[in-house]
């Protein structure tokens, strides 16, 4: 009798499958187990009328919108673009106006742009182009002003024209005067916090610092000394072997040739009297062979200085610093109107002196201590040549801050691009410095050109016709418009002054005065 | 400077723009005239035919977007609705009846929206808040975006930028899924929330007397009178496109989510990339609770900010809008505008000039003109299915041909006006056989007022502002309610869709 459990599958006429074979000899295939009945779906739409329920309170559509459709091909759906202004920057840092094109406010706040990555820039400082009496001065004051409640104190290195000292004086801070017969001195030649406590330093501390400060004083001394002039075209020369004599000058004279432990401040006369006599050391540390021969080599070097040294830096920057500044107050400004009367280039000159001291007290700024460090009409002290330019271009370097502290905003004032690029040929190394200078500034404020000079500024920026006819059109019709580009992205802002401000800002009295 | 003018009123209706009602009201009108004839009664025809025609100038020329019909029958319908108290709107919850505060409370044309939220999605594990519309059986998802605008970019990166728009529809078309994308810009008049708090942490104490004045007047006077601009898109796929698919991912609300994921992800790639969006944020359901309620209510804005940043420090603070309150408290339909919480809104479409428009002229429209205003603007692009995109354009063509072979028989000359129309046909077709899309966009803005203010000034402005784009405004009237949910609420409302796909 078969003992089969299992049934064929086709009937009994069929014979027996494998697994009912297998069933008689006591091996049992496994089973597929019956599938469950699927579930149906709950119905995931439910019914519901398309202009809502009629009923009291509902608010019910009575008909629907007939909005005008058009049929088209997806390359002509442009015609809606609806993406026209760029979106506003976040709103932090300094309140500077309107945007007008998106018709948001306008803020201002270059280290917070650089610490959030929704906007392109990457460094904190500002250039601004704008043709004289188009509110340049006026955006700059509003800026530092603004900034103040947030901690940012402003730090005027040379204003040429007094144009700050309403602004100083209003703060309750008497700026600082630099002319022939005043009594403030400064010595670019000031070694600044870096040379603090130089006795407590470690080797290597002072062997990195020492380095910091003589690059400072040796990239001040080719400035002053580049911008020279021998004849109409060529100025003094400044090349490896002038800068080998100013460097070990430099050393004797602050004792570290010595290897004394504290180093001694020292002036430009000073080094100008060691170049006009030579100690043995000097002439043995330059690898001359006598000093006749060290005389006769450093000539031009020594006549350059001499003509500075008796000449435009005559009592203003040929002793040591007399001024105690207090970097508490909110704003500190050096007026250097005073010098007006001799000359662009001695103000120039003045400027240079100023922004290289300046970066000297800046190099170790305490941490937070947040400033704005306007450079104004730096056009002048662009026209001394390539040295002073290279003297710039180191200033807006450092910007960020040594070892991570500190930190200044640069804000550098000029006319035109050409004010970079009047420094030596096109093409010349100095025009490259000049141009290679813009990049160090993510933040450029473009107000009212003339067409040709907002050509000039396309053909470095390469902003595009849109912004070349804003600059040379709208921003020339009020005071105080200007494009801002903020790192890829262009703004079209206008300065909007309190009642106070334009006060205090006003800078055409002379002008009034006269008419 | 590219000028883009190929495109035509897109003929809604399927029988030479005539809808199925109306054609048969006018073949039933037109048999008398036809009995009169073949009865031989002359005058009575004669009589017929111009009863006739008058009924087809009532029923087919259009009168400010309707037909004169139209109007009759959308007044009818307001004045009905208006009577019952059908259009007026009353929030649950201000009469103390709101059940359950995930289940949104909106009016008219919105009610039949519901929210998820989708499955955690993408690195951060967010759930994005999908839309799920009973009434037109779609699916939405919307996004916050930032674009860097083309005001101060040249010709040459616009027209880079129209192709990738262009492109974008394209891709959404081939996916045969997506029918519709919504943009929608919100210039909303800033209320200085994010910069009041941003002051607060950073200011310091020895500030000097005059910054501090110069700051706090500033504050008040300037930030009143700017504005902020806030951008969406918004991807709609019709149920019946989906659902097979869905299935094959799961079914139920998961498959449909795996499936609006994978398509939120095709348009974001486009979007980041060719049309350079620096932002694309899927918003959750609160984000889009949030978008809702300031679409209602802009002023309310301030304080959900506030209490946004007071929920960083304090996890127990309630910073959600929910969904029962994200709508108006109340809001009335009026025929010219619509009135919701302490807002008037005013809206109207968009018609396109037959000489074209250059990329970005819609700038004047999006900038409001007085402060204190808010304008929304949403410009809709649906896309044509292909086989139907096709069918159209054979259509077309057919009817260019037909046209112009008549015009030879008959000796008629044919005009510029009707050559361009065959010409655009022609276009169309080999357009369509080079890859492009058919779409068949719509815009909408609306201005927004406290009810302080006079709406119908700012009405005429927004007027105004079209006319001086170079657009033509067409008020929505009678349609207010509609106009504003579709142009000021970012859940992908569509004002054309007639019925699944």
């Amino acid at each position: 009798m078969p003992t089969t459990t299992r049934r064929n599958r086709g009937g009994a006429d069929r014979g027996r499958d494998m697994a009912a074979l297998l069933s008689d000899f006591g091996h049992d295939l496994p089973t597929i187990p019956p599938l469950a009945p699927e579930a149906k779906e709950p119905r995931i739409f439910k019914y519901a009328p398309r202009r809502g329920a009629a009923r009291r309170g509902r608010g019910w559509a009575p008909v629907t919108a007939p909005a005008q459709a058009w049929r088209m091909t997806s390359d002509q759906a442009p015609v809606f673009w609806p993406f026209v202004s760029a979106p506003a920057l976040p709103p932090t840092g300094a309140q500077m106006g309107v945007d007008q094109l998106s018709g948001g406010s306008f803020y201002c706040d270059p280290f917070g742009w650089v610490l959030r990555d929704d906007v392109s820039a990457t460094n904190p400082n500002i250039f601004q182009f704008a043709k004289p009496g188009t509110g340049k001065s006026g955006t700059t004051k509003a800026f530092c002003t603004r900034m103040m409640p947030f901690g940012y104190r402003t730090l005027v290195l040379g204003d040429p024209k007094d144009e700050y000292e309403s602004l100083c004086r209003a703060l309750g801070v008497e700026p600082f005067v630099i002319a022939p017969g005043f009594w403030a001195r400064i010595n670019p030649l000031a070694m600044g916090p870096l040379g603090h406590d130089w006795e407590k330093l470690s080797a290597e501390e002072a062997q990195r610092r020492t380095t910091i400060i003589f690059k400072r004083w040796l990239v001040l001394i080719r400035g002053l000394v580049g911008s020279m002039k021998l004849d109409d075209q060529r100025r003094v020369p400044f090349g490896p072997d002038e800068s080998d004599v100013v460097r070990n000058a430099l050393a004797i004279l602050t004792g570290y040739a010595a290897g004394n432990s504290i180093l001694t401040e020292t002036t430009i006369p000073r080094l100008w009297d060691l170049l006009r006599n030579p100690t043995e050391e000097l002439v043995r540390a330059c690898e001359y062979g006598n000093t006749r021969q060290f005389l006769d080599q450093t000539r031009l070097l020594r006549n350059a200085l001499g003509e500075l040294v008796t000449g435009t830096l005559a009592g203003l920057f040929d002793d040591f610093t007399n001024i105690e500044v207090d970097w508490r107050a909110p704003i500190q400004s050096f007026s250097l109107s005073r010098l007006d009367g001799l000359g662009d280039e001695a103000v120039g000159i003045a400027l240079l002196c100023m922004n290289s001291w300046g970066r000297g007290l800046r190099e170790i700024a305490e941490p937070g201590d947040l400033r704005i460090v306007v450079r104004d009409e730096v056009w002048k002290q662009m026209r001394l040549g390539v040295s002073a330019v290279m003297s710039f271009d180191a200033d807006l370097r450092l910007s960020r801050g040594m070892a991570g502290k500190g930190g200044d905003i640069q804000f550098a004032n000029l006319h035109k691009p050409s004010d970079l690029l009047s420094v030596g040929d096109a093409d010349s190394q100095a025009a490259m410095i000049a141009k290679d200078l813009l990049e160090l500034a993510d933040i450029k404020i473009l107000g009212g050109q003339k067409p040709r000079v907002a050509r000039e500024l396309d053909s470095m920026l390469g902003f595009g016709p849109i912004a070349q006819d804003l600059v040379s059109g709208w921003a020339m019709q009020d005071k105080g418009r200007a494009l801002w580009c903020v790192g890829d992205a262009t703004y079209k802002v206008q300065t909007v002054l309190h009642p106070l401000e334009k006060k205090l800002y006003y800078t055409n009295e002379a002008i009034e005065a006269a008419g | 400077m590219t000028i883009y003018a190929d495109y035509q009123r897109d003929r809604i209706g399927w029988f030479f723009g005539l809808s199925g009602g109306q054609l048969m009201f006018l073949a039933l009108a037109s048999l008398p005239a036809f009995w009169a004839i073949s009865r031989g009664a002359w005058f009575s025809a004669f009589l017929f035919a111009l009863v006739w025609l008058f009924l087809l100038a009532i029923t087919v020329v259009p009168v400010r977007g309707r037909s004169a019909t139209g109007w009759v029958f959308a007044s009818t319908m307001y004045a009905v609705g208006g009577l019952l108290g059908w259009t007026s709107f009353r929030a649950k919850a201000t009469e103390g009846r709101a059940e359950d505060l995930d289940t949104p409370d909106l009016p008219g044309v919105l009610q039949g929206i519901k929210i998820h939220d989708g499955p955690p999605h993408g690195s951060q594990l967010q759930r994005v808040g999908v839309i799920h519309d009973d009434a037109t059986k779609t699916w939405a998802v919307t996004a916050s975006i930032v674009h860097p605008g083309i005001g101060m970019k040249d010709t040459e990166e616009r027209s880079r930028y129209g192709e990738a728009l262009a492109g974008l529809l394209d891709v959404a078309g081939r996916t045969e899924k997506v029918d519709e994308i919504l943009f929608m810009v919100r210039t909303v008049p800033e209320d200085g929330a994010e910069r009041d708090l941003w002051v607060n942490k950073h200011r310091r104490d020895n500030a000097p007397q005059l910054s501090e004045v110069v700051n706090s007047d500033l504050a008040v006077g300037l930030t009143q009178a700017s504005v902020r601009t806030e951008q969406f898109v918004t991807i709609v796929v019709p149920e019946t496109r989906i659902a097979r698919s869905a299935k094959e991912s799961g079914g139920g609300f998961e498959g449909r989510c795996r499936e609006l994921y994978l398509l939120m992800a095709e348009i974001e790639a486009q979007l980041r990339g060719p049309m350079g969006m620096t932002s694309v944020r899927w918003l959750t359901s609160p984000e889009l609770a949030l978008a809702s309620r300031t679409g209602f209510a802009p002023g309310d804005r301030a304080g959900i900010v506030e209490a946004l940043a007071m929920r960083e420090k304090d996890p127990s603070v309630n910073a959600d809008v929910p969904w029962a309150l994200a709508g108006p408290s109340g809001a009335d339909a009026t025929v010219r505008h619509y009135s919701h919480d302490a807002w008037n809104s005013i809206s109207s479409t968009i018609k396109l000039p037959t000489r074209g428009v250059a990329m970005g002229a819609l700038a004047p429209i999006l900038t409001p003109s007085e402060s204190g205003e808010r304008r929304s603007f949403v410009v809709s692009f649906p896309i044509v299915s292909q086989s139907k995109a096709d069918r159209q354009s054979g259509n077309a063509e057919w009817a260019a041909d037909l046209a112009e072979g008549m015009n030879e028989k008959l000796g008629r000359k044919t005009r510029a006006k009707q050559r361009d129309e065959a010409h655009k046909a022609r276009g169309l077709d080999a357009k369509l056989a080079h890859g492009n899309a058919l779409v068949r966009p719509y815009a909408v803005c609306t201005v927004t007022v406290p009810k302080t203010l006079r709406i119908t000034e700012f009405g005429r402005r927004l007027d105004a502002s079209i006319r001086r784009a170079g657009f033509a405004p067409l008020r929505l009237d009678l349609a207010q309610d509609v106009g504003f949910a579709a142009s000021t609420i970012p859940v992908g409302m569509s004002l054309t869709r007639s019925g699944d796909a």
